[in-house]
């Protein structure tokens, strides 16, 4: 049986009036990519720093490999390496220094401190960086971000919309980096951007309404909606009026096309469409995308 | 916490911090004994302007007491320097969010902040050492026969004045969002110390006492006047450090 490395039980959180978080369950397996999406403002970033302990909940629990979030000075984070959605660092040390610093804090040994960050430097390509951080690119700094957090070879990796902010080259150079760090670590990916979800991760959530509503690998995630779903066009607008007349749970997309979520219908609906001799022209099983999924969601959610 | 204190040097050295204010101290040190060697020759030059106003200088005699007049004068700038120059010392790292990285690596926020109480009172001692040690090589140079009285003690005072502020300049970093908050807060203290001050029985308690080490080397005030006000800084900063690291520990960053 695979291990959680970390568990999420009933967390909420609210700002002033505003509940942020209402109930989040979630848990992630070892050795797995996982993808943590919602929209701007669903509470990932909340939920990340509670699990940090930089937030405190006003609910619920979290347990990472096992032991307890305590907020303040939790001893979990021995267990995580963090990248922030905008990493910060003191501008004036080299990436080298600046791992130096981090693996000091660690509490690693400068023998160990010396390789690790030559080999997580490299990595990141930015082995041969001598600069002082200050001239770096929003990209380069990413991608410290990742080498500071992977230094200690941490159980579980947290990124916070690591991508969200760059142009393409950059986001390529990222999913590549966190594709390589799969092989040693469990890694949580906090985004919006669905395609980078399809590319990289092996299970995901969908964080919406301050709940998890949705979680699975990608392909349950997309089979959920991939099973139910059927699309349909008929030739002439009063059939499809009467369709739609005739069976109100059939949805209207602004392209024209109906579709049908519901599949012990459609053999009902198959037949009416031939005793009424309507035309149709096309007829196929929807192929979701997370994106379908995410929208679908949200709607239901709303 | 010797790897963030080192950080703390660090920064203090490349951001050229240390450089600006060391030249800074030097200047104020050396301007106490230059402006009293220079007083005389200043009023010669002013002489006879003076005479035409109708004023009448007379012979102007300067010793070392006229040097360390001008120390406890500039005492309060270096002071006014220093809060000016650490005001953003914790606050532009929550600004920055620099300190989340370290604290998810598992630095303590205890050793975080007690790390800048000590980079704080560690560059204000220095540069009270080089303000002191500047003015005292200066004056003992030019007036090598002049002995000052509780000369020692005056100067702890007024460096511990400069301790006083600077540890509700850590207090108000534990708990503001940005410098302007801090300045404010620390001016503040200040400005209430000054209301207080016109309160005659109040005034040996108040740590403004500690700016008055002139009067002890004129003896116009003895060694256990500043008692009270000792005292009370030395609580003052100790109370500062705990309730700042206490408001530390569970400040969001």
């Amino acid at each position: 049986m695979t291990a959680n490395v970390l568990e999420i039980n009933g967390l909420k959180k609210h700002f002033g009036e505003k509940k942020v978080l209402q109930g989040v369950d979630l848990t992630v397996p070892e050795k797995k990519v996982f993808g943590f999406v919602g929209r701007n403002g669903a509470g990932k970033t909340t939920t990340m720093k509670i699990i940090l302990g930089l937030l405190a909940a006003d609910e619920g629990t979290v347990t990472v490999c096992g032991e307890k979030v305590h907020y303040g000075n939790t001893k979990t984070n021995r267990f995580i390496g963090y990248l922030p959605d905008v990493p910060e660092y003191y501008s004036f040390m080299s990436p080298a220094e600046y791992l130096r610093l981090c693996g000091e804090i660690a509490g690693m040994n400068s023998g160990e401190i010396k390789s690790r960050s030559d080999k997580m430097l490299e990595l990141v390509g930015l082995g041969s960086e001598k600069r002082r951080i200050k001239g770096f690119s929003r990209g380069m700094k990413q991608r410290l971000g990742i080498a500071q957090a992977l230094l200690g070879r941490p159980k579980l990796l947290i990124c916070d919309e690591p991508t969200s902010a760059l142009d393409p080259m950059g986001r390529k150079e990222i999913l590549d980096v966190l594709v390589a760090a799969k092989e040693e670590t469990t890694i949580i990916f906090s985004t919006h951007i669905l395609s980078d979800v399809e590319h990289i991760c092996d299970e995901m959530a969908l964080l919406e309404g301050g709940k998890v509503v949705m979680q699975g690998t990608i392909e349950e995630v997309k089979q959920k909606r991939r099973s139910t779903a059927t699309e349909l066009r008929l030739e002439h607008e009063n059939d499809t009026k009467a369709l739609m007349r005739a069976y109100t749970e059939l949805q209207r997309l602004p392209s024209g096309d109906i579709v049908l979520n519901d599949p012990a219908k459609l053999p009902e609906i198959m037949r009416y469409i031939a005793d009424n001799r309507m035309d149709i022209v096309r007829i196929e099983k929807q192929e979701a995308t997370l994106e379908d999924i995410f929208l679908e969601a949200i709607q239901k959610t709303v | 916490m010797k790897a963030f204190l080192r950080k703390e040097w660090m920064e203090t050295v490349r951001t050229g911090r240390l450089l600006i204010l060391g030249i800074i101290f030097f200047i104020f040190g050396l301007m106490n004994p230059a402006i009293a060697k220079l007083t005389p020759w200043l009023m010669e030059t002013m002489k006879d302007s003076l005479a035409e106003s109708g004023m009448v200088v007379g012979e102007v005699t300067v010793n070392a007491m006229t040097s360390w007049t001008q120390f406890y004068k500039n005492g309060l700038m270096c002071v006014i320097v220093i809060v000016l120059m650490l005001g953003g010392v914790l606050v532009n790292e929550y600004m920055k969010g620099t300190l989340v990285q370290v604290v998810t690596k598992g630095l303590s926020r205890r050793k975080i902040f007690f790390s800048k109480m000590i980079t704080v009172y560690g560059l204000w001692t220095l540069m009270y050492l080089v303000y002191f040690g500047v003015t005292y090589g200066y004056t003992a140079y030019f007036w090598p026969e002049d002995k000052v009285e509780a000369l020692v003690f005056g100067a702890f005072c007024y460096w511990l004045f400069g301790m006083f502020l600077l540890a509700f300049l850590l207090l108000f970093s534990a708990i503001a969002g940005n410098v302007g908050q801090v300045l404010l807060g620390v001016g503040a203290v200040t400005a209430v110390m000054f209301f207080l001050n016109y309160v005659p029985k109040l005034q040996k308690y108040l740590p403004l006492r500690l700016t008055e080490g002139l009067n002890l080397s004129l003896g116009t005030l003895k060694t256990e006047d500043f008692v009270p006000a000792v005292i009370i800084s030395c609580i003052s900063v100790a109370a500062c450090g705990i309730i700042g690291m206490a408001v530390f520990d569970k400040r969001n960053l």
